[in-house]
């Protein structure tokens, strides 16, 4: 299948790095990079876990099987968190705790001289919070959909069997919604390995910073791409892992709900607290801190460049959004077409590219396109045009990267829309006279069209907040609101850069918005039942 | 105007249907019962055109329609279906449900049709609605509509109660009989069961993996079983073993027996093997009748009890009363013989 090759090859040619490798480059990278990106990296991902476990589960649990007051709204508003990118909460974060924000000012003005504030820029402690605040709620989501629609019959059955509700909860809802956890565990490990602007505002330096720095600074290819190679591996890991993991996860149907455990006393505020505190951190108190600084700052900066990145961003994103959709769709028809057993691996590779991280992509794109250069190159000039790239660092290779990464976002949205085409309509169609084509165009079409526009909305969605991809692989000058972004944040320029921030973000509410709503239907398929 | 003949259908080398053979006169309504497994919609899927022949000839009026070399598309043999989930299309009203397969006619034409279609299955007020607006009763008569409006040779519906109330299938199944009737269509359909298949059909099939075992009208499955399994399958009854003792009698434990009927008979038949279909309406439960048996359980069905008797033998029978004369188990009676003519199978002697 021809749209798998499309990501085969970046994928094979990062890990024909790692199997053939350079020892020069190695040796140079195993001296001075590797040692304090491998510890930073195993130290976040440590972190990062312990931290995204504890809050997302808890919280899950709370909102899931108590009653405490609020507990409705925090139930969908603690995914909140999930429209701001981890690098535009990083920069917010830092800025309100930095020297000259708003809570160090505020202390030094009222009681000077009494505290010393940690410099939070070098602190790895802010990192790992940081992360853990932008991708509790993966974990957040899976484990609290598992807590509600698993274990209904089990729990029921347990009570029946003597053991007490919260007893029951933790032997029988807990253990069957470790799939899930554990989903949504790799997942937030998928996309901290992946994250760059964030590690990047703090100078943390992690795997995707160094891709950079080499690829940047150096114009060292190879060692982006032993670098690439070796984040690769441990990416494929999680992968195989999440994989898994979702084939163990067993859908229930539950028709009722059973009743929540309320809580009295001083636990209902303790829980009522703990929301409020994570809700406030990761999304109310950013969200208001970006709204101020652009109230600051719009005057100067909304201008005609502003207004040119943002339309750079919406053009890549509108391109790559249809590019991926309409990938998407071939592929799942190619999947209901063809039933087999090879059709099913190819849409599997084909989809692999959300769990590789877009610096690594960025450079997997790259080598096979500078190598097709080489020959379009000369082509070219033999034609008439001029130019030493004919592929290299225009907006295809950019869309080749963004539509390998989001591929998969698009795919579940097209795929589950395929599937409520249901095999007997598509031969009743049939018997009443329609061949395949007018099939297509008089059934499938209108069905489709609702998942094929979530599709779209999706890859737009993630494309507008992405950095990496588009940091590295743009041709120079043109800038993007998430890469302006970078640039401002590197300056420590926080308040310019919470105008293009609060566009991105805005934008990123509409898929959260979608989000909540779909899942607090219940999970029973809502199927037109016969 | 339907022949299948000898036809064959597999799935990669399992065979799923086995030299099926059986014919259908136009205007008449077949089906094809059986339990799960045994085919029966394979079979539907064959004559519709949604699994190619192994093996066989299929023919339509006469013209060929599938046979292991020839495979007409299912958009040209102009069969409607009725699937077992309906297969509405949710984004189209019942009304356009109905109109989609009549895209060659004029829009008046289309109207006029659509509109006759609705009166026939009695859905006049429904035409605007949606599917999921629309009640599981409903949706099914909608499907049934949509089938019959393009005028179809043949109609094929598979299990086409099985999402409804018992307590309407039998109803609905002699008002979808009436409706086919009424259009003068000639039909097949398939299901597990056995009050439906004979509610609305004039010729039923018994099917046991991929083995059509008989095809007849439903009195004469019930009364002239061509086999053991057709016997067990249809009704109520036991099989006793009997001894032949010439060519129109047996004997058996509760007496002797006319030959009417028997199934297929073996070349070299063991005279002393005979098992003797004995149905419950057979026996009468007389405290003054000559053979002996003891209640072992009863099941209450309304209007009468069905009993389980064991005779001296060791046997068990079963034999219906009126419920308002109930006997207790383990309570001694006698049974008297109603009807001496039974059906007999012949076992091999080799």
């Amino acid at each position: 299948m021809p749209i798998a090759l499309l990501t085969a090859i970046p994928l094979l040619v990062i890990l024909s790095y790692f199997l053939l490798p350079q020892p020069e480059v190695w040796k140079h990278l195993s001296e001075h990079v590797l040692p304090r990106v491998i510890v930073n990296t195993v130290t976040l991902l440590a972190g990062v876990t312990v931290g995204v476990l504890l809050l997302g589960v808890s919280l899950a649990w709370l909102t899931a099987a108590c009653e405490f007051p609020g507990r409705r709204f925090f139930s969908w508003a603690l995914m909140l968190p999930l429209a701001i990118p981890a690098y535009v909460l990083a920069f917010v974060l830092v800025g309100i705790l930095d020297f000259s924000g708003p809570i160090q000012s505020w202390i030094r003005d009222y009681y000077p001289g009494t505290v010393r504030f940690p410099n939070v820029r070098t602190s790895t402690w802010a990192v790992i919070t940081v992360m853990t605040l932008a991708f509790y709620p993966y974990v957040y989501l899976l484990a609290r959909n598992a807590f509600r629609t698993q274990g209904q019959r089990a729990m029921e059955a347990a009570q029946t069997l003597g053991l007490s509700r919260t007893r029951a909860f933790f032997k029988v809802s807990v253990p069957m919604a470790r799939p899930w956890i554990i989903g949504g565990l790799t997942l937030v490990l998928m996309e901290t390995l992946a994250d760059f602007g964030a590690v990047a505002v703090f100078n943390f330096d992690t795997f995707t910073t160094a891709i950079y720095k080499s690829w940047l600074g150096l114009f060292n290819l190879p060692a982006a791409a032993q670098l690439a190679s070796l984040l690769m591996l441990v990416v494929l890991v999680l992968a195989v892992i999440e994989q898994a993991q979702r084939g163990r996860r067993r859908y229930q149907v539950s028709y009722s709900a059973s009743p929540r455990i309320v809580l009295k006393g001083a636990r209902r505020w303790l829980a009522f607290c703990a929301c409020l505190a994570v809700f406030s951190i990761a999304f109310f108190i950013p969200l208001l801190q970006l709204v101020l600084w652009t109230l600051d700052v719009w005057k100067e900066n909304l201008d005609a460049r502003y207004w040119q990145f943002a339309w750079n961003s919406v053009q890549l994103a509108a391109f790559a959004g249809v590019g991926a959709t309409v990938l998407a769709l071939l592929l799942s028809w190619a999947k209901r077409r063809y039933p087999d057993t090879a059709t099913r691996w190819s849409v599997h590779l084909a989809i692999l590219g959300y769990a590789v991280p877009g610096a690594v992509l960025a450079v997997g794109v790259f080598i096979p396109i500078a190598w097709l250069d080489t020959y379009l190159v000369p082509l070219a000039n033999a034609v008439g045009l001029s130019g030493q790239q004919v592929l290299k660092g225009t907006l295809f290779t950019m869309l080749a990267a963004l539509i390998i990464r989001f591929l998969a976002v698009a795919f579940q949205s097209t795929d589950s829309a395929m599937q409520r085409v249901t095999r007997s309509q598509d031969d009743a169609s049939r018997s009443l006279g329609m061949n395949a084509r007018q099939t297509l165009r008089r059934i499938y079409i209108p069905l489709l069209r609702p998942g094929l526009l979530a599709a779209f909305l999706l890859v737009f969605v993630d494309v507008l907040k992405e950095m990496p991809i588009t940091l590295m692989t743009r041709s120079f000058g043109w800038d993007t609101l998430a890469v302006r972004i970078f640039q401002l944040t590197a300056e420590s320029m926080w308040e310019e850069a919470a105008l293009p921030a609060i566009f991105i973000v805005l934008v990123g509410l509409l898929p959260v918005m979608l989000l909540v709503r779909s899942t607090d239907q219940p999970l029973a398929h809502r199927h037109q039942a016969p | 105007m339907l022949d299948l003949e000898t036809i064959s259908v597999a799935y990669g080398p399992a065979a799923v249907v086995r030299e099926l053979s059986l014919h259908l006169n136009r205007g008449e309504i077949g089906c094809l019962l059986g339990a799960s497994g045994c085919g029966k919609t394979t079979t539907l899927r064959a004559i519709a055109g949604f699994e190619p022949l192994q093996g066989g000839v299929l023919r339509l009026d006469g013209e060929v329609v599938a046979s292991a070399s020839v495979m007409l598309a299912p958009e040209a043999r102009r069969i409607g279906v009725v699937f077992q989930d309906y297969a509405l299309f949710p984004h189209l009203t019942a009304a356009e449900n109905i109109a989609f397969g009549l895209q060659k006619q004029s829009r008046a034409a289309r109207r006029d049709r659509v509109q006759e279609m609705l009166e026939l299955v009695g859905l006049e007020t429904a035409a605007p609605r949606f599917p999921h607006e629309l009640s599981g009763g409903q949706q099914q008569r909608v499907a049934l509509a949509r089938a019959l409006a393009p005028r179809p040779r043949l109609m094929l519906m598979d299990e086409p109660f099985s999402n409804l109330d018992v307590t309407l299938r039998e109803r609905l199944a002699t008002e979808v009989r009436h409706i086919l009737k009424r259009a003068g269509a000639t039909a097949i359909l398939v299901t597990h069961d056995q009050r439906e298949a004979f509610a609305m059909a004039d010729k039923v099939g018994v099917l046991t993996e991929g083995r059509l075992c008989q095809w007849d009208t439903p009195y004469a499955l019930y009364h002239h079983p061509a086999d053991t399994y057709v016997a067990e399958f249809v009704g109520e009854g036991v099989l006793l073993p009997a001894t032949l003792r010439n060519t129109t009698h047996l004997h058996s434990e509760l007496g002797t027996l006319e030959l009417a009927h028997t199934g297929s008979t073996p070349r070299r038949a063991d005279p002393s093997a005979y098992r003797a279909l004995i149905r419950p309406e057979a026996l009468l439960i007389d405290k003054d009748g000559p053979i002996p048996a003891r209640i072992l359980t009863r099941a209450f069905r309304g209007a009468e009890y069905l009993y389980t008797l064991q005779l001296r033998s060791g046997a068990h029978v079963l034999a219906h009363a009126a419920s308002y004369l109930p006997f207790e188990e383990g309570q001694e009676v006698g049974l008297r013989l109603r009807k001496t003519q039974v059906c007999a199978f012949a076992a091999s002697a080799d």
